[in-house]
């Protein structure tokens, strides 16, 4: 009965966890999709100065959540937002315009994927 | 390479702590789902261990969710019949009155050489002396021997008033005594000295192992 009890209590832990877990990576996904998309507007407005500012806070939020994202995300995945990130800055550091959105497109769809893989749907499940 | 190793501890307590808490079943004859628990743990808890790429939860997490369901599985197994005869199956009769069920060997793929090996195993190198044969849920050959080839009981010897060996109480082990089997020998540690102290022993750290039988006969293994 006492490892029954155990086992309810790591099952409740477990699927808590998972769906705060979700919300947060769903909260996070947000927050960088809408950054990126104010770096691409300024980016398309050649406004490279505010676009650096913006690309460093980008930069810090990502390594303010990194345990999250690390926890159960790929590292594989983490490791291409963080070399992505650091070639548009270079990007932008050059006024690469094409180079630089090429780069944000990229960042883009790494950004909206983060969350896709944990949401319960069928195609994630098979 | 210092990641490799903190991550193979944490995997390497996670999978003690799901074998502890599955229970010593787990340890001894696996059932089928006992079983395929068992196999899964191994895999998803080596993978992590092996690669820093994948993330170390997605090695516990399912370690957890196999305990959760295999520790629920099992508890409503031992309330519903209908539960264990789909998670566990039932035994099998493959020797039924001292007859081979032929039938039930084929379902179960189970050939005639398999059957005298697991005879032989169990110490019955001669059919005609099985009575009945069980191939119980565990893969395990459960054998009733006829009554010629049954070992002699103490009833059938009629003895009287036969040893009650029960189980020793170790009393004293490494040096210190041990207050539950006391307990259970009805003893305090003031009697327990004194029994010791009159088979010679003058200090308890000399002992090694101190144990005490049904019959009050007492052992004592001193240090080297």
């Amino acid at each position: 009965m006492r490892s029954f009890i155990t086992a309810l209590v790591i099952g409740a832990v477990l699927i808590t966890g998972s769906i705060l877990y979700n919300k947060s990576i769903e909260k996070i996904s947000d927050e960088l999709v809408r950054c990126n998309n104010t770096i691409l507007q300024l980016v398309y407005e050649d406004n490279f100065a505010d676009a650096d500012e913006l690309i460093n806070i980008l930069n810090n939020y990502i390594n303010e959540k990194r345990v999250l994202l690390d926890a159960t995300g790929s590292h594989e995945e983490i490791d291409k937002i963080e070399t992505c990130l650091t070639e548009l800055k270079e990007y932008n550091a050059h006024l690469c315009k094409a180079d630089a959105i090429a780069r944000i497109k990229t960042l883009d769809v790494l950004f909206t994927r983060m969350p896709k893989n944990y949401r319960l749907r069928p195609e994630n499940i098979l | 390479m210092l990641i490799l190793i903190i991550r193979t501890i944490i995997l390497y307590g996670t999978v003690i702590f799901s074998m502890r808490i599955m229970g010593k079943r787990q340890l001894g004859e696996l059932q089928p789902s006992e079983l395929v628990v068992a196999i899964m743990i191994s895999d998803l808890a080596s993978v992590p261990m092996q690669s820093i790429d994948i993330p170390l939860f997605s090695g516990i997490v399912p370690v957890l969710t196999l305990i959760v369901v295999e520790i629920c599985l099992s508890f409503f197994s031992s309330k519903s019949k209908p539960i264990r005869k789909i998670l566990s199956g039932e035994p099998s009769i493959l020797i039924y009155d001292g007859k081979i069920n032929t039938k039930e060997l084929r379902r179960l793929r189970f050939c005639i050489s398999d059957l005298l090996e697991e005879l032989r195993t169990n110490q019955y190198h001669n059919i005609s002396d099985v009575q009945v044969a069980v191939l119980e849920t565990n893969g395990k050959v459960s054998i009733i021997p006829k009554n010629k080839a049954r070992t002699v009981t103490v009833e059938d010897m009629k003895v009287k008033d036969p040893a009650n060996d029960g189980l020793p109480t170790i009393i004293v082990s490494e040096g210190s005594f041990n207050k539950n089997e006391l307990k259970r020998a009805g003893l305090t540690e003031d009697k327990a000295t004194k029994i010791l102290n009159d088979e010679g022993v003058k200090d308890i750290s000399e002992i090694l192992l101190a144990s005490l039988d049904a019959t009050g006969k007492i052992f004592i293994q001193l240090n080297d």
